[in-house]
């Protein structure tokens, strides 16, 4: 008995606001860093370093910051969705708060993607904005993260609130294959995948180290933000409580 | 592996798509720092407002485990 109840304990620790607000806080510096030496790396290699496109010439160098944040767009929706169905399955506070501090980053997310990717089009495609199938379908991932955004602020109570964005985020889950695949199910003008698990990359290994480098910044940094935002609600939610108190005081 | 550009110039000119380049990277800096600054804002506020209120309610503190 004791020995399962020892199997499970991470388990009741990770849903406990108190825990992950300690532990975050002693990962914050290794993660600011790491978050840091990596997007400076990969910023100067892809943008000074890495030749040339070919056919795209020095535009294609956008890449750098386009698809890392496309990346986490789709990859922050599911952490999302998941923390939103782990609240609604197990009741999880933490759950609730991991899924509430998704939200804005990945709305910001694809906001770059989005942005960049209208920037990078004017000088390949000779146009800001085209309703194409890749273009439109992150345009709905933007609105399904602003309308868990609303959804969570809409209800007094705010347990209601969290269970209504969950299942919106859960619905929504529906969007992400679609946006994996437009480019292979639709004629688009928007280039395929530059990276898949499954086949060989369709780029040269000078111009793919940065990029790798700068997707794993990315992630780094995701968690980074998503620990601090995570933090602030924990805060927010338990400032009355008396270890709160404890931490702002200084004390542990 | 070398320095694509000849120098600063050509650097930030990009040979005419320099200006994409350089909004891109701005934009998305802008946005990545402000990621980080939104979250640090808010818990400083709240643990300003929570010492003003802990100053207003004398009560002392109980142990760890009471709320």
């Amino acid at each position: 008995m004791t020995e399962s109840r020892g199997n499970w304990q991470w388990l009741y620790r990770l849903g406990s606001p108190r825990w992950f607000y300690d532990i975050s806080g002693r990962w914050l510096p290794w993660l600011s860093a790491l978050t840091f030496f990596l997007l400076m790396t990969g910023l100067v290699w892809g943008l000074a370093f890495a030749p040339p496109d070919a056919r795209q010439g020095n535009s294609f160098r956008i890449i750098y910051l386009h698809v890392p944040a496309s990346f986490l767009a789709l990859a922050g929706y599911y952490i999302m969705a998941v923390a939103g169905a782990a609240g609604l399955v197990w009741r999880v506070k933490m759950a609730f708060i991991i899924m509430k501090s998704a939200a804005p980053i990945g709305a910001v997310m694809t906001l770059i993607a989005l942005f960049t990717g209208a920037i990078w089009g004017k000088p390949t495609w000779g146009a800001f904005w085209v309703w194409d199938a890749r273009v439109t379908s992150m345009l709905i991932l933007l609105f399904l993260y602003i309308g868990v955004l609303a959804l969570q602020r809409a209800f007094h109570n705010g347990d209601v609130g969290y269970k209504a964005s969950a299942i919106l985020a859960l619905v929504g889950t529906v969007n992400i294959p679609i946006i994996y695949k437009s480019v292979d199910w639709w004629y688009t003008l928007h280039q395929p995948a530059t990276l898949k698990l499954t086949s060989a990359p369709s780029m040269h290994i000078d111009m793919l180290q940065p990029l790798l480098v700068m997707i794993g910044g990315f992630y780094v940094f995701y968690v980074l933000v998503l620990c601090l935002f995570a933090r602030a609600e924990i805060v927010c939610q338990e400032r009355s409580t008396v270890w709160v108190r404890r931490r702002l005081e200084g004390t542990p | 592996m070398q320095i694509q550009f000849e120098n600063v110039s050509d650097f930030l000119t990009m040979s005419g798509h320099g200006i994409y380049v350089w909004i891109a990277v701005f934009f998305s800096l802008t946005m990545l720092i402000a990621l980080i600054l939104f979250p640090l804002y808010v818990h400083a506020k709240v643990s300003k407002e929570a010492r003003i209120d802990q100053h207003k309610t004398t009560a002392p503190l109980g142990g760890e485990g009471s709320v």
